[in-house]
């Protein structure tokens, strides 16, 4: 199977997976936030951080490492559904709450990023 | 002025494009069509956005126009399908979760903004990455917005179906 098979296939399982997660974990949360979609983009982040760590910033990153990062993972995260979700809080003047979920998720994916980037470089 | 009967006392548009609408317990189930239309969905997203990154190095010292673009437009159109067939349509859930969760949340990323705000850092162009950082923070909660303006719109003047 060619990469851009493989990127598109694992595009889709990446988004079943969110489906998946997304209602599980707001069963688990509750839906007064968008805890999911949140949870979600961090674990995404973190697992692109590790990908990047792995690959050392190689310029023709290894084809296994485009598959995921490309596919896997830009199927999984999303910045759609947040962008909407903090959209209409603001809407509903929750401003705090949007602002909460943005800077929140951001913060949080950074730091998962970074914590992926440092044990990917050590198992490298 | 009263309500109209037929309106539904809840704001349809409260209901999370990523999640069906609850079972009679209160909790969504994940069912096998639907998983099926996220899983199509994701599949065209990622396509698309593949279709126009597959020749832009994710991980450059450059602004990532690309991917800042795919965000905003996804953002955009999530908040106007929101806004209009989403809001006049509850009850279409494969249609939300198929276009939502799928194809919007295939061709957007958050990982991939991530990716090149650590890259940026790494090669020290500090200043690059605030720009990116700031860019990812405002500019898809802004067109979310402006989407869910204009569909809201377009549902009001009936031009939505």
């Amino acid at each position: 199977m060619t990469l851009a098979l493989w990127v598109i296939v694992l595009g889709g399982a990446g988004a079943t997976c969110r489906y998946l997660g997304d209602l599980g974990l707001s069963t688990l949360f509750g839906r007064g936030l968008p805890w999911g979609t949140m949870t979600i983009n961090v674990v995404g982040s973190g697992l692109a951080g590790l990908l990047v760590g792995l690959t050392t910033y190689q310029h023709s990153a290894p084809t296994v490492s485009v598959a995921l990062l490309s596919g896997f993972l830009g199927g999984f995260t999303t910045a759609s559904t947040i962008a909407f979700e903090a959209a209409r809080l603001i809407e509903a003047r929750r401003t705090a709450s949007a602002v909460g979920i943005i800077a929140g998720t951001m913060a949080a994916a950074i730091a998962a990023g970074i914590l992926g980037l440092a044990v990917g470089s050590a198992l490298r | 002025m009263s309500e109209p009967l037929d309106r539904p006392s809840e704001d349809p548009r409260l209901l999370d494009p990523d999640i069906e609408a609850p079972a009679p317990d209160g909790h969504p189930r994940p069912t096998l069509p639907h998983a099926l239309a996220v899983f199509v969905g994701g599949s065209v997203g990622t396509m698309a956005r593949y279709g126009v990154t597959a020749n832009v190095h994710l991980m450059a010292r450059s602004f990532p126009w690309t991917i800042m673009t795919i965000n905003v437009t996804g953002a955009l159109l999530l908040g106007v399908l929101g806004g209009s067939v989403f809001a006049a349509r509850p009850d279409a859930v494969t249609l939300r979760l198929f276009l939502g969760a799928g194809v919007l949340g295939g061709w957007t990323t958050y990982s991939s903004i991530i990716a090149g705000l650590l890259t940026l850092a790494h090669l020290g162009s500090w200043g690059m990455a605030t720009l990116n950082l700031l860019a990812a923070l405002l500019m898809p909660v802004a067109a979310a917005s402006v989407g869910l303006v204009v569909g809201s719109a377009l549902l009001r003047n009936r031009i939505a179906p």
